[in-house]
């Protein structure tokens, strides 16, 4: 655990809170059905991804679900503005890839 | 100990949640992200489901005179834009389109044991750490205490951040109606399923 909370919620709720996200997939793949996931990705560009993910997600101060879900759902002038930046840096880096690069 | 539970029950709906409506398939996620190739717009509609749930449970929590394992809500009043906010969504946005992960779903798909989500999940927390430390860098001799309210802004991280932004925020996440809220959550995202499975795998 790298660090703790300078501000916000006891840091044993956040832990909490993330300790159950594995857990609920493992329910989910226990009792409904088994995790469809495919992940081609080489070594580099899923390092480069977790960094760049990491790094904004404190920079910007919010990720997809806090911003997106949370934040959008009590409207949030900040939230919206991220859903919207991130999303629309996500689908700019996507055609880039996809069509322009052809990765 | 209760609110802990409590936490930890939501995470639980909340990462159920993720993995029924497929959020924590990369390639799922890339393909709602790629509109100009073949575009899959379901996960649209889980986020934006996730959204209206959550609307409701801000609601009632805030009808709350406070919640019920806690003395009171985290909300975050920040509602200046600015260029950090910009700055880190487009980087998370750049992350988020070259792998197709996001760190809720990472760290849920990690029970599944493939190093891939594990080695991303490492990464990003270095990423998060380097983002601490470069704070921490500029910030010293500098007036901390200028620093965001609870629960905001760039320094309100636990060393995630995200996780942390939907227990912090999410004020009925303090109490008793955290289960109710996250249980209706996942309710919806089970409906989704059924409705995706029954109309985008059909074609």
């Amino acid at each position: 655990m790298a660090g703790i909370a300078d501000a916000g919620p006891p840091w044993r709720l956040a832990a909490a809170f993330v300790l159950g996200l594995p857990v609920g997939a493992a329910l989910v793949s226990l009792f409904v059905r088994q995790p469809q996931i495919e992940v081609t990705l080489s070594a580099p560009l899923l390092i480069a991804g977790g960094l760049l993910v990491g790094f904004g997600t404190r920079l910007g101060s919010g990720c997809t679900s806090g911003h997106g879900v949370c934040g959008v759902s009590r409207l949030s002038p900040r939230s919206v503005v991220a859903t919207l930046t991130f999303i629309v840096a996500a689908m700019m880096i996507v055609f880039v890839t996809r069509h322009l690069m052809r990765v | 100990m209760r609110a802990t539970l409590s936490a930890l029950f939501g995470g639980t709906i909340f990462g159920a949640g993720l993995a029924l409506s497929d959020m924590i398939d990369p390639t799922r996620v890339l393909g709602f992200l790629d509109v100009a190739g073949r575009w899959d717009p379901t996960l649209a509609f889980v986020m934006a489901g996730a959204a209206l749930v959550s609307a409701l449970g801000y609601a009632v929590s805030y009808r709350l005179r406070r919640p019920v394992f806690e003395t009171s809500l985290f909300i975050p009043e920040n509602r200046q834009l600015d260029g950090q906010l910009i700055a880190g969504a487009t980087l998370l946005g750049i992350g988020w389109g070259v792998v197709g992960f996001c760190p809720d779903p990472a760290i849920a798909s990690l029970i599944y044991g493939f190093w891939q989500s594990w080695l991303f999940v490492v990464a990003m927390l270095i990423g998060m750490a380097l983002q601490r430390a470069a704070v921490t860098s500029r910030r010293r001799g500098a007036d901390a205490d200028t620093a965001d309210g609870p629960g905001i802004g760039l320094f309100s991280g636990f060393f995630l951040k995200a996780p942390q932004h939907c227990t912090a925020q999410d004020p009925v996440g303090r109490g008793l109606f955290q289960p109710i809220l996250h249980a209706a959550v996942a309710g919806h995202v089970l409906r989704m399923y059924g409705y995706l499975n029954s109309s985008s795998r059909a074609t």
